[in-house]
Formats: structure tokens, C-alpha cells, sequence
């Protein structure tokens, strides 16, 4: 029984139109979104296509072995994708496309090629499944029925094809039956059947094989799956810079402002909807659902893809959605309190594999809550105010901004006699605590011969809190008054210990038309011990030390290495790391505005983070960051370790080195 | 002791004694004319009648910092600061509280702070009107005697 080329030939046009149509009927729902240029600098992206992919950089160093094993399928399915299409056209056109047709040698290749590669996806299909029953990872639904019905129709593929080679083998019609040892192997099975039965089961095995390879091919855009058609198109359009500040809006009379429906994300954030993979690594690394808070980023993304095809069709045909984006608990639908628990630390971006981009969403979706609807947790009602009012969260006499200065001779900034202006940041100046690290740095830069001056009671806040809670209409106001106070005082250089403040200013600012030079302290301090402007001496023993990275210095601006590197000059030696360091280092807890709210479910991430520090067994822990020290000040204590550990700023421990 | 004095002449005048005004659960804070607020230095159960006993002759009720709900002494309901209330009673005292800026923030427009510390340099004590130094076990009970003594002098000549 040869296949039928007629019957497949309306089987396989049939099978092409419907996943056609399947494709269209998703991604006309993603040109719903807002217009968003992602097509720039394409020598790049097309680079980054080509690396991410299939270099497979981002599963191999996850999870091991498991990631490894993607990897392999990778690999097996882009070879297996021109078997596939070989099969195909072969059924199509059998007199004129063939592996067969090609000469010995490299027909022989291929077929042993094809072979192996066969079998090894088979085991790795099968290592994924006895992962799925036997160790199912946390926070992804590793034994869904997706995950099942894809394994399965991979596998069905694999069988099939064995067993139509093994049929062709047993016959005596395969030439290159000798470079195909998996499939001979399976041929000795049939050696008791007949001629004829072995022409029917190449038969049924051929059409078993063409029959999986289209329900495989149409069961793509219903899935998970359907990564394996975006992850590719999603690291051409990923940003190519790093995620740390959000785009601006634009204030005018009847504007929208924010997220509240799905067709109010840009077409890219509706796409990464699509590309979820639904791995459930931003979920692992993310400080909120670690510690059991309602916020679970994979979710948040899924929810925004379930509420698309709820309500895109809908949309499209210029109908009323039914389901809401915000404040639902059905799927497709995300809870207020999901919004808020987000800390803005950017681990999710940082580890996804497709380059989704999650808390600008939720930023997105708390600008439509505060701007739109003004809904926000109570607490932030008094921070608002503040910032509205005195321009800083706590709502203090500007005149106490200078408080930290009491004991030392400090100069306003004045442009000409100083060069930097020292952007001492609310928590610098307010904050008892913190204004100790201020006056460490002060000591510093005057012992490294740095000129510098204050803005004093003039200074106002630089309003990250208020741009990553949503509140971007007084984000603004701050900005404008900020960069006019700074153009009229001559001031473009900035120093700051805030990675807040100095990340704001450097990123958020930037998209302002100002020039500024924004430089964190870690990094200055680096700096001058490198132009050896500072004369170190060891300091005292502070015993054994942990770095805690900051999300808005490392994660965001990937600044690692300077205050690691100042560390070991003034200590003698590098600190010891936690579990999560670096890329993955786990946030304190106070980014996104977290800093102003109180922790409503699960346990207190300052404390999760503490709890990770004192499994090192430190004497000291080192910060570089004021929103840091206070977590690990207070983590301590409710802790009850403050009397056996103490929190420090690098610039604490620099000034101690100081001869 | 000139602080003891000039102390004991800002607290309250007794113009009249309603007992058992300010007390239960459902008090809410922002309201009351004079709050004590226990801090972790003061989070003791078994201390803790001895402050409510202050609170009560000052006609006002008890406050807290955010450590002591969270070491579950006090319910949230009684959290003076940045993530719990704002209170402007006319009289705050801080029990071995230190005044970090998240509590300031929510207290800072009381009329006349005090602040009972054993450090110096504790925040609270910077911005306080009157700073008393010392164990509050120490400290408090004097200032309940005190307030007793004007209570009785004026159930007193109210005869
Ligand atoms: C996001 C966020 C929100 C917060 N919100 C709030 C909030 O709303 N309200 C709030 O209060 N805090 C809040 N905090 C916590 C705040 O940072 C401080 O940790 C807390 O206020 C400290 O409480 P405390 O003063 O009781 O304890 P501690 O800081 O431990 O101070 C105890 C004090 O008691 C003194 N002491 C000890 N023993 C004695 C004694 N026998 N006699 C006299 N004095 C003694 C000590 O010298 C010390 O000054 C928040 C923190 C964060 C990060
Ligand atoms: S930014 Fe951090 S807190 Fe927010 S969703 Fe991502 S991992 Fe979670
Ligand atoms: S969003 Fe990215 S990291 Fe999270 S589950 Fe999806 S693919 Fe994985």
C-alpha cells in the first residue's frame, strides 16, 4: 500500500490552511496592542537571534541537567525539521523530492544522521517525562496536559519513524539500511513478518507519521508550544538595552493613561503574552513568590495571554471586552494586590529565556490604577502627599535636610568653584541611619581631594518611588523641577549613594534632554583607590563579611564589580557571596515603592533575605545602598541577630580604612 | 532634677476624670489626646499593664512601633508610622522607642514629644521636647506616681 499522493495532498493542504488560520486568527490579536519600534539596529538583533537560540545560552545554565536536555531537543528539532520537510514534500511529490535521489555518500550521511538524532530526541523526550512524574520543579505546572500532549506527539513522531524504516529495512528495500543502526536495530523485530505485511506497516507507519507531524504542527498555536514559533522572532525584537526606567506618557487633555485594558499593552508586551514558555524561571527568582506573596510573574503573564483571547476577538470587532485586565480573580484576570507586591527588582527579566519583559507591565498597570482610577494601597496616600508636598516621602521640613552636616564643613554647590554636585537623596539626609553613610562619603570625597558641593535644603527628591508606583503625573513634575534646578545651577556631574536616585537620574532622566553624569559611589570609590587618591590602610577586623548586591546597581545597571573590588582593598579580601549573588542576587524588598508599604501576606522579604545572609555566618554585612541598609537593619532585629551582626555601607567601611 | 520639673509641669493639667474613657480594643489612636507608645525596648507582656496604667491617667490609651506588632504583643491597630497610623495627640511618649524615620513620619505632628530612652543618641530623643535617660521600668513608675498624686489633689478639691 503506497501512501496515496492524492489522499495527502488534500490532507496536507487542508492541514496547512488550518494552521494558517490558527497562526492569523492569535497574531492579528497581538496588532491590537499600541505601536512600539523594535526594529531598530537590526545588525544586532539579528545577532542576538542567531546567539540566544541557538547557542541554547539561556537553558544550559539552568537548572542542570534539565536545561541540557532542552538544549538537546533544540538541536534534534532543527535537524529533524528538514527530515520533516523532506518527508513531506516527498509524500507530495515522490517522483522528484527524496534523500534517496542524492548520491551514496551523502545520502548515507543523512540517514544516519536523521537516525541518530531520532533516537536521541526519543530519550530526551523520554528524560523530560520521567522529570514531569519524578521530580516536578516548583512553580511551573510541569505536569500539565500540554507539556503531556507535546512529549507525546514528539514521541509518536519518533516511533513512526523507526517503524517505517524498520519496515523499508526488514523489506531489503533500504540501501542505506547499514548507516541507520537504530532503525535496524528495530528491524530485527519484524523479522518473522511476511513481504506483504511488511509493505503495510511502512504504509501505516508513514501515515502515522504524517498524521502526528500535522496534528504536532496544528496543536502549536493552542499551546505552550507555541514558543518553538515566537522564542525565535522574540530575541529579535527583545530591548536591546537594559529594562531600567519606563517610557514617559504624555499629559494631555483626554489622554488614557496606563494599562487597564489589554489592548492598552504594546504589541510587544502582547506578543511575550504568546512566547511564555511557561518555564516558570522568573517565578523561581522572584523575591514576592518566594515568599509567598500572591504576586507570581509567569502567572501575570500568563493572565495577560488568557485575557487577550478573551477579549481580543472581542476587541477586534469593536465589541465590549467582558473580562477585566485588573482586579479579577478568574484567570485571565490579575488581582490589584498582585500589582502591588511587585518590587521592580527585575529577576524575572533578567532570567527569562524569551526576553519577556514583566514588571513594566505591572508598572504599566499601576499607572492605570493610580492615574486612572486613583486606587492604591492606603499607605501611599500619606507618600504622595509628601512627595507632593515637600518633596520627600516622609512629608520632613525640607531645612532638616542638611541635619547629617552638623559636624563637618560642607559647601553648597556652586558651579565653577565645585564639580560634583552630592545628590544626598531623601533616606541620605532624613534617615538617621543612612545619614551616617552620608557623612562616610563625605569624609571620603574630602580625603580624596574630590570638589564637591550640596544643594542643602533646596534638594528634592528624585521621584524613582513615585515612577515605579505609577504615579507618573507627579514623577514628572519633580523631573521638570529637578533639571530646571540643575540647569540653573551649571550642575551635570552628580554623585549619589542611592542606587535609586542614581539610577533614576542617570536612566529616567535621560529621557529628558539633559545632560547629566550620574556616578555611584561604589563606583567613585573604586575609582580613587584604582587613581590611588585614597590612602588605605587595612580597617579594623569587621570579621567575616557578606555583599548583599543592590537590584537598581547590579540587576539594572550592572554595576558588580566596583564595590566588590573597593571591598577588598579596604579589607584585604573579598567578601563572601550568599546563594543568590550577582545576576540573580534576591532583592531586599523595599524597590518598585515597596519601601512605603507594609507587607500584607506571606513573610517579610527583608527577613527572607537575612535569613539567607545569616546562613553565612557573617559579623558584617555590606550594603550599597540606603532602602538595603534599612531592610537589613530591620531584618536584623526582628531577627534578633543585630546584637551578633552588624550592617554597614561600603563608604562606612572605606572611611575606616582611611589612614 | 531640672527636667523632672519642668516634666512634671507640662504633663496635663487634671480639668476633669473620666476613668475607663480610652480603654478596649476597638480605640482608634488617631483620636486620643495623649498616647504612650511601646517600643521593642518596652515589648513585655508582662510590663506592658504598667504603661497602659500611665496611658489610662493621662486620659489617653496605648500606641506601638511596628517591631512590637510584629513580635505580636500589639495588633496593628495600635502601629503608630509610616505603614501603620498617623497620630497628633497633644502628648506623645515614646517608651524605648528609638525613632527610626519610619515611625517619625507618623507622629511628628504631635503637640510636645517625650522620649524615655536608655541611649542618648537614640533619633526619638534628638527631636524630643523632653528626653528622660534611664530603664523606663525605672522611670515610668515615677511618672505614674506623679500623675496620681494630681489626680487625687484634684478629686480633692473637687470635694
Ligand atoms: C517599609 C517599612 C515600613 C515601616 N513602617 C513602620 C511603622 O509604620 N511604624 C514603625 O514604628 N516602624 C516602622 N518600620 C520599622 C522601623 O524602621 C523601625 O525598625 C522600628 O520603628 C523600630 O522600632 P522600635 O523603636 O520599637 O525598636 P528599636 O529600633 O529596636 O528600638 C528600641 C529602643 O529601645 C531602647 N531601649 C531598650 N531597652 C530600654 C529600656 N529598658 N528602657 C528604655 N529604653 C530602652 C533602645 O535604646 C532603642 O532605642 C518600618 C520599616 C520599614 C522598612
Ligand atoms: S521585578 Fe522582581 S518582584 Fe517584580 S515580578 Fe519580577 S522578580 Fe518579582
Ligand atoms: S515569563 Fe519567561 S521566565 Fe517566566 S515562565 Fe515564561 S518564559 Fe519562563
Amino acid at each position: 500500500m503506497l501512501p496515496s499522493i492524492m489522499l495527502f495532498a488534500v490532507v496536507f493542504v487542508a492541514a496547512i490552511a488550518l494552521f494558517g488560520w490558527s497562526c492569523f486568527k492569535r497574531f492579528r490579536l497581538v496588532a491590537l496592542g499600541r505601536a512600539e519600534n523594535r526594529c531598530d539596529n537590526v545588525g544586532k538583533r539579528i545577532w542576538s537571534m542567531l546567539l540566544y537560540p541557538f547557542t541554547q545560552l539561556c537553558t544550559i545554565t539552568w537548572r542542570y541537567p534539565f536545561g541540557f536536555n532542552h538544549a538537546v531537543l533544540f538541536w534534534c528539532f532543527i535537524v529533524l525539521l528538514i527530515a520533516n520537510a523532506e518527508f513531506l514534500l516527498n509524500g507530495l511529490f515522490p517522483a522528484y523530492i527524496s534523500i534517496s535521489y542524492l548520491p551514496d555518500g551523502a545520502y548515507f550521511t543523512l540517514a544516519f544522521i536523521f537516525d541518530i538524532v531520532s533516537i536521541i530526541a526519543l530519550l530526551a523526550v523520554l528524560l523530560a517525562v520521567i522529570r514531569r512524574l519524578a521530580f516536578p520543579p516548583a512553580n511551573i505546572v510541569a505536569r500539565s496536559r500540554d507539556a503531556f500532549v507535546i512529549l507525546s506527539l514528539i514521541a509518536g513522531l519518533m516511533i513512526a519513524f523507526f517503524g517505517m524504516h524498520a519496515s523499508h529495512i526488514a523489506h531489503g528495500t533500504e540501501r542505506a539500511a547499514a548507516y541507520m543502526p537504530v532503525s535496524s536495530l528495530v528491524a530485527g523485530w519484524f523479522s518473522g513478518v511476511s513481504a506483504e505485511g511488511l509493505v503495510v506497516s511502512a504504509g501505516v507507519f508513514w501515515w502515522i507519521h504524517a498524521i502526528v507531524l500535522l496534528s504536532f504542527l496544528n496543536y502549536l498555536p493552542y499551546s505552550k508550544h507555541i514558543h518553538i514559533l515566537t522564542a525565535i522572532p522574540s530575541c529579535f525584537v527583545r530591548s536591546l538595552e537594559k529594562i531600567n526606567s519606563q517610557t514617559r506618557e504624555e499629559f494631555k487633555k483626554g489622554n488614557v493613561f496606563g494599562v487597564g485594558q489589554v489592548e492598552r499593552f504594546t504589541w510587544k508586551d502582547l506578543l511575550d503574552s504568546y512566547s511564555c514558555t511557561e518555564c516558570g524561571r522568573c517565578s523561581d527568582v522572584c523575591p514576592a513568590t518566594f515568599t509567598g506573596k500572591p504576586l507570581n510573574p509567569r502567572l501575570v503573564i500568563h493572565d495577560i495571554k488568557a485575557n487577550l483571547l478573551k477579549n481580543g476577538p472581542l476587541v477586534a470587532s469593536n465589541r465590549e471586552a467582558v473580562l477585566p485586565l485588573i482586579g479579577g480573580d478568574v484567570e485571565g484576570s490579575i488581582s490589584e494586590e498582585v500589582i502591588w507586591e511587585c518590587t521592580t527588582c527585575g529577576a524575572c527579566v533578567e532570567v527569562c529565556p524569551v526576553f519577556i519583559e514583566h514588571f513594566p507591565k505591572i508598572i504599566d498597570m499601576r499607572r492605570d490604577l493610580v492615574e486612572m482610577h486613583a486606587r492604591f494601597p492606603e499607605e501611599l496616600l500619606g507618600f504622595f502627599e509628601n512627595m507632593e508636598q515637600r518633596s520627600n516621602p516622609w512629608g520632613i521640613a525640607p531645612a532638616e535636610r542638611t541635619k547629617w552636616a552638623a559636624e563637618i564643613d560642607v559647601k553648597p554647590f556652586e558651579a565653577g568653584k565645585t564639580e560634583y554636585l552630592f545628590f544626598v537623596g531623601c533616606a541620605g539626609a532624613f534617615d538617621a541611619r543612612n545619614r551616617r553613610t552620608t557623612l562616610a562619603l563625605a569624609k571620603i570625597l574630602d580625603a580624596a581631594g574630590v570638589s564637591w558641593g550640596i544643594l542643602g535644603k533646596d534638594e528634592l527628591c528624585c521621584g524613582d518611588s513615585l515612577r515605579r508606583l505609577g504615579n507618573e503625573f507627579v514623577f514628572e513634575r519633580i523631573v521638570k523641577e529637578n533639571i530646571k534646578m540643575f540647569t540653573e545651577r551649571g550642575v551635570n556631574k552628580i554623585i549619589s549613594h542611592c542606587p535609586h536616585c542614581y539610577s533614576t537620574l542617570k536612566n529616567d532622566y535621560d529621557q529628558y534632554d539633559v545632560e547629566l553624569e550620574v556616578i555611584h559611589h561604589t563606583e567613585l570609590i573604586n575609582n580613587l583607590i584604582g587613581e590611588g587618591k585614597l590612602n588605605l590602610d587595612r580597617a579594623e577586623d569587621l570579621g567575616k563579611m557578606v555583599f548583599h548586591d543592590s537590584c537598581y546597581l547590579g540587576r539594572h545597571n550592572d554595576i558588580y564589580e566596583a564595590p566588590r573590588k573597593a571591598l577588598v582593598s579596604a579589607i584585604g579580601h573579598a567578601p563572601t557571596e550568599m546563594k543568590r549573588h550577582h545576576k540573580i542576587g534576591f532583592c531586599c524588598g523595599a524597590g518598585g515603592g515597596r519601601m512605603w508599604m507594609k507587607n500584607r501576606v506571606g513573610k517579610r522579604i527583608d527577613m527572607a533575605r537575612v535569613e539567607e545572609a545569616l546562613k553565612e555566618d557573617p559579623e558584617t554585612i555590606c550594603v550599597c545602598c540606603p532602602y538595603c541598609m534599612t531592610m537589613f537593619v530591620d531584618g536584623l532585629k526582628d531577627e534578633n541577630a543585630d546584637d551578633r551582626v552588624q550592617v554597614l555601607d561600603l563608604a562606612e567601611i572605606v572611611v575606616r580604612a582611611l589612614k | 532634677m531640672k527636667a523632672w520639673r519642668e516634666l512634671y509641669a507640662l504633663l496635663p493639667r487634671v480639668i476633669d476624670f473620666i476613668p475607663r474613657a480610652t480603654e478596649g480594643d476597638g480605640v482608634d489612636i488617631t483620636r486620643v489626646l495623649a498616647l504612650v507608645v511601646v517600643g521593642k525596648g518596652a515589648c513585655d507582656a508582662k510590663n506592658l499593664p504598667m504603661l497602659e496604667e500611665l496611658a489610662k491617667l493621662l486620659g489617653g490609651t496605648i500606641g506601638c512601633s511596628r517591631r512590637v506588632v510584629e513580635s505580636g504583643l500589639l495588633p496593628y491597630t495600635r502601629q503608630v508610622g509610616q505603614t501603620g497610623r498617623t497620630v497628633v495627640p497633644k502628648l506623645y511618649i515614646g517608651v524605648a522607642v528609638s525613632g527610626a524615620v519610619q515611625h517619625l513620619v507618623g507622629m511628628q505632628g504631635a503637640d510636645k514629644i517625650i522620649a524615655i530612652n536608655t541611649d542618648r543618641q537614640a533619633p526619638l530623643v534628638q527631636i524630643a521636647d523632653y528626653a528622660l535617660i534611664g530603664d523606663y521600668l525605672e522611670i515610668v513608675p515615677r511618672l505614674i506616681k506623679g500623675l496620681e498624686e494630681r489626680i487625687k489633689n484634684f478629686k480633692g478639691s473637687k470635694k
